[in-house]
């Protein structure tokens, strides 16, 4: 929630400005926070094409399985939406129709069997949330990168093996999930993502972590497991924010000792890794209250160690 | 000295054998001794319980080899020649008393097996008649899920003794290059007191429907009615906006503890999600339910950012209802640490508003993690819950609270099994409860993978958990593996798990006849009803209410067919009114073109788009046939006179069709009609009645009302004499209003014509009274003779006690 800070002092005006800016403000407000998640209660929420119709300023529109194979030609004529939800239909294109729709805020199209994202998918200016998640999608075209406003991407659950060039000029983005593809690298525009707070790459083809994914100074939850990772870098200690790593399943032989530099780290993830022994000053990381290290050949005597080095933490081994 | 050391050594010997002898009844995954060295028993005496069987190993069950087993046994040097025959045995302790008359053996064999108590047999299975040996091999070859079933035979008490007895198996394999065996037994005593009685009319006694493709229209059971309660696309009452579609969990919250006021809370899995809250209540006259009031729960407010395809979820014992969010996706629009979506959500009936739990703001259930929740179930004492996973690490899940009935800190564990399914069937009948760290927000953000690195076992789609009130056992689905598992909860470890139902198929006792009818894919939503029937929704294909008895097992199964939903639609969220005279589920996205048909208002509903709707047995809901009926104040009067007549017809008729012979009116559509008669007669009433169920059939009432003539109706003295009260009882007044002058004479004679009084008198020209005492006599008729000069009047005079 974006933090709405008393710019202006109400007592210095006439009522008359006042009361403009009160409505200009309620305005903002109103549009601002529709976008962090449709309100049905504030708003109607329609839930079929042919009510909407009937009605004028629709702004939210929901045709979650409804079984399409396209999107209806007359949602186009829906001008004003603000949010669409065609979850969980049969969508293999991207029908004219959506690209109407220039003012959407949110678009849901999980659960489809999208092979691609079209290069008008930059018409979207507005959009803050897009949800592409389980789809077939194999390619992202350059054009993403013209959602100036994208808050949060999710493509999980596709076929992508590359993100776009560009994808760090998305500069708002604060979450991004791309779990479950075929990634085996992230361009390096990513570091640019200087919002970017949730970044879930699980189960897909990293063999290394680039030290340009350590630029991402607001990361506080990272989701790397299942993959082939066999270190992290020597500075990982540098993504200071962050509270969650979810490294399970990977390869790692070792942690770097820059890892206990992160005294916010509450919740780390190294399940079945092939970890021998932890940094040595492992007591540092002060914030740590779960440490999962199941499913590693670590020695009793060092099993000890970590237990009596962190204290307030519960360790799993 | 020497003698001593012996001693001590038999005492030894002795203990150790008494170590090993278990006791009744036999559980799956118990010890068993076994022999797997490939040498023949066929000519020891192996299986009696004097037998030492020196040199044999033990291990617990399931004992075999080439598929998950708690105990492996070797097959012997040569892979392509393997042994035919493993032994097994297990010593227990019975008291013979404490048996049922029949005994019953759940056998797991892979392939065949013969079954031993203390050396006789008693049953056999995929084994060849005797004679057989050691180097016989079975009957036929058992793969897939039929390697770990367990068949069920029932074996006499008397095959028992009191002490010692030893039970034991030969498993025989199919050839020597077969890739697996397995073996397992349970013994118990039978539960034939679990089939339920259909004496008393029940909620779940009905007869099975005929299984069907979906069609275009709602099936359910010919002794149940329902009533669409609640439909997308309605205007809530409260509040704007319309009813959200996909209805799902659908829950009757009762009033305290009413089963006629309550709460209906149904769960809209959508995105964005959310929850109707009605207020309904039964009608006692009309025996409907009546919607109150209607409303969305704002769940969409800056602390609660949204809410999401709100599937399942539960009732909790302190009244209050939890939705279930079964959408993760990531984001944590208000920065409170915590993920917006993943979780469950109480909400008060009441106030329709989530719950704030005292923090100044509303919450969601946090401390029970985020994962893609699908359901829950409470104990009843408020300390533990039960949920599981529909996506993600498919795991079940346990909730114990700190503090019983607050939900708001506890502990988590995932559940563990000690061995792995296979063919979707359990290896052991054992589990284990792995706790997982739930303190921070970071833990229960990220719960559920924690879980599944931490070994949680993978169902594959667990879409309900429900507690037995006959067993107290948790049962839950997986819609993936098309199962209903069944296991009992012994704090931090877990036993008798097994499968209850599914991955089979069943005979249905249909109308037609029986068939068979698959199990099929989707059980999804449990319910148990007071007797332990336990409901099942079915999505993904069938699309059925199935209704397993209490006394259902694998080997003798007891499965009826209660509805088919409308072409389209699955059945959702089914929940009772405490009573179980009532039921409440959904029909979720039914096809646009069903077709329209009448629900117990009698007027058509059409199942076009999801609906919420209440179910009951005929009689409990809706109106039915008047059944016709009538009094009348009196049935005989004097002509002339006026008979008010009563309805008494039974089931609230809305309309009357009376026809009163020789009365005026001589039709009547009132309730309660009056009606006078004017000619003496005896004549007939017919009524029939109506409502919206129908119209009664017609009653008549022959010769029911009795017109008398005033005696002598061309009496000369009409218009001067009256006598009253008639019928009388003793007491008669003779009104004259005659001439001055004449002689009065009053005479009154019984039906024998014997005269029991005579009155005279002189007429006065004016209003005169004339009194008759007739006390004395019993109940008769008289007739009475009055002479006023030359002129005679006659009267029958009816006298009563």
């Amino acid at each position: 929630m974006p933090l709405y800070r008393p710019f202006f002092d109400f007592m210095k005006m006439n009522k008359k400005t006042v009361s403009v800016l009160l409505l200009a403000i309620s305005a903002f407000w109103g549009i601002t926070t529709f976008a962090q998640a449709v309100n049905p209660i504030k708003a109607p929420v329609y839930y079929s094409v042919a009510d909407a119709l009937k009605a004028t300023g629709v702004t939210q529109l929901n045709l979650r399985d409804r079984h399409y194979f396209s999107v209806p030609n007359e949602v186009g004529q829906l001008k004003e939406l603000r949010f669409i939800n065609l979850m969980g239909n049969n969508l293999e294109h991207w029908d004219e129709p959506l690209f109407e729709l220039t003012h959407l805020e949110i678009l849901n199209l999980q659960g489809n069997t999208l092979k691609y994202i079209p290069s008008e998918i930059g018409v979207f200016k507005s959009l803050q949330a897009l949800n592409l998640s389980d789809n077939d999608i194999a390619t992202i075209p350059d054009e993403i990168e013209k959602l100036k406003k994208l808050k949060s991407l999710h493509l999980s659950e596709n076929l992508i093996t590359s993100l776009p060039t560009d994808i760090g000029k998305c500069s708002n983005l604060e979450v991004l999930t791309v779990d479950n593809n075929q990634l085996s690298y992230l361009p390096q525009s990513i570091s640019q993502l200087k919002k970017l707070r949730t970044l879930h790459i699980g189960r897909n083809q990293f063999n290394e972590f680039d030290n340009e994914w350590l630029k991402l100074k607001s990361l506080t939850d990272l989701n790397i497991e299942y993959n082939q990772l066999r270190n992290f870098p020597k500075t990982l200690g540098s993504l200071k924010q962050l509270k969650t790593i979810m490294a399970d399943h990977n390869k790692l032989t070792a942690l770097p000792d820059d890892i206990t530099k992160l005294e916010v780290l509450e919740m780390l993830s190294l399940a079945h890794n092939s970890l021998t022994q932890l940094p040595k000053e492992i007591a540092n990381m002060k914030g740590l209250r779960t440490l999962i290290l199941t499913g590693n050949p670590i020695g009793e005597a060092e099993k000890n160690r970590i237990k009596l080095a962190l204290p307030d933490c519960a360790v799993y081994f | 000295m020497k003698k001593r050391l012996l001693s001590v050594s038999a005492l030894l010997l002795s203990a150790a054998i008494y170590a090993q002898i278990g006791s009744y009844p036999v559980s799956k995954g118990s010890q068993w001794k076994y022999l797997d060295n490939g040498t023949s028993q066929d000519a020891t005496d192996w299986n009696m319980p004097t037998a030492a069987n020196a040199g044999w190993l033990s291990g617990n069950a399931p004992l075999g080899y080439g598929d998950p087993t708690a105990t492996v046994i070797s097959y012997g040097p040569d892979s392509g020649n393997k042994f035919i025959t493993s032994y097994f045995y297990r010593d227990i302790e019975v008291n013979a008393s404490t048996l049922t008359e029949m005994v019953e053996f759940g056998v797991r064999r892979d392939d065949g097996v013969i079954v031993y108590v203390n050396g006789v047999e008693v049953f056999r299975d995929n084994m060849p008649a005797e004679p057989t040996n050691y180097m016989t091999f079975s009957s036929s070859t058992i793969d897939g899920a039929n390697e770990k079933r367990y068949y069920i035979f029932q074996v006499p008490k008397s095959a028992f003794t009191t002490g010692l007895n030893r039970i034991s198996a030969e498993v025989h394999n199919r050839d020597g290059s077969s890739s697996d065996i397995g073996f397992d037994m349970f013994i118990r005593n039978t539960n034939a007191d679990l089939a339920i009685s259909c004496d008393e009319p029940h909620i779940g006694c009905f007869s099975s429907i005929a299984p069907t493709a979906q069609l275009d229209h709602l099936i359910i059971a010919p002794e149940f009615r329902y009533q669409l309660l609640f439909k997308e696309g309605e205007n809530y009452m409260t509040g704007t906006g319309t009813v959200p579609g996909n209805h799902d969990f659908t829950a009757y919250v009762p009033t305290g503890g009413s089963s006629t006021v309550g709460h209906l809370s149904v769960n809209q899995e959508n995105t964005p999600g959310g929850v109707s809250m009605l207020n309904i209540h039964l009608d006692e006259e009309t025996k409907l339910w009546v919607v109150d009031d209607s409303k969305a729960v704002d769940m969409y407010d800056a602390n609660l950012v949204t809410t999401s395809r709100n599937c399942s979820g539960g009732l909790t014992p302190w009244g209050t209802v939890i939705t279930t969010e079964e959408d993760t996706a990531a984001g944590d629009a208000n920065g409170d640490g915590y993920e917006d979506l993943g979780w469950f959500v109480e909400i008060d009936p009441v106030t329709a508003s989530v719950k704030d739990y005292g923090n100044n703001k509303k919450e969601k259930l946090w401390a029970l993690g985020r994962m893609n929740h699908e359901n829950i179930v409470i104990t009843p004492d408020g300390t533990t819950a039960y949920y599981g996973e529909d996506g993600g690490t498919h795991c079940v899940y346990k909730f114990v609270a700190d503090t019983p009935n607050n939900f708001t800190s506890g502990k988590v564990y995932v559940l563990k099994l000690d061995l792995a399914l296979s063919n979707d069937e359990p290896s052991s009948a054992t589990a284990t409860w792995v706790l997982v760290p739930n303190t921070t927000q970071a833990d229960r953000n990220n719960l559920r993978t924690v879980a599944g690195t931490l070994g949680g076992t993978n169902f594959n789609g667990v879409e309900d958990c429900e507690i037995s009130p006959i067993d107290g056992k948790i049962y839950f689905t997986s819609k993936g593996k098309n199962r209903i598992y069944s296991f009992r909860d012994n704090g931090l470890t877990i036993s008798e798990f097994e499968t209850f139902a599914g991955g089979m198929d069943y005979t249905i006792a249909g109308p037609n006849g029986a068939v068979t009818e698959p199990w099929a894919d989707g059980n999804d939503n449990l319910t148990f009803d007071d007797k332990g029937n336990l409901w099942v929704l079915q999505d993904g294909g069938l699309n059925y209410i199935w209704v397993i008895r209490p006394n259902h097992t694998q080997s003798n199964p007891k499965i009826e067919l209660f509805a088919s939903m409308p072409a389209g639609a699955e059945p959702t969220g089914l929940t009772f009114t405490p009573d179980f005279k009532y039921g409440f589920f959904s029909v979720q996205h039914p096809n646009g073109n069903n077709a329209a048909q009448q629900d117990a208002t009698f007027g058509d509903v059409t199942f076009n788009a999801s609906a919420a709707i209440v179910f009951a047995l005929d009689a409990n809901l809706g109106a039915h046939t008047p059944a016709a009926d009538f009094t009348a104040d009196v049935t005989t009067v004097n002509e002339g006179e006026t008979v008010t007549f009563t309805d008494l017809s039974t089931n609230n008729p809305t309309s009357w069709s009376w026809t009163f012979e020789g009365g005026d009116p001589a039709t009547s559509t009132e309730e309660n009609p009056v009606v006078t008669y004017a000619t003496p007669g005896t004549y007939n009433v017919t009524l029939t009645t109506s409502n919206v169920a129908g119209t009664s059939p017609e009653v008549v009432k022959v010769e029911y009302i009795v017109v008398e003539e005033i005696l002598g109706t061309e009496n000369p003295l009409k218009g001067m004499v009256s006598l009253y009260p008639n019928p009388t009882e003793g007491r008669v007044t003779v009104d004259i209003n005659g001439e001055a002058g004449s002689d009065v004479l009053v005479e009154v004679y019984d039906m024998l014509g014997r005269k029991v009084s005579e009155t005279k008198g002189q007429s006065i020209g004016g209003n005169q009274k004339l009194d008759i005492n007739l006390s004395a006599s019993g109940e008769q008729i008289y007739i009475v003779n009055v002479h006023i000069g030359d002129k005679t009047g006659t009267y029958k005079l009816i006298k009563k006690n």
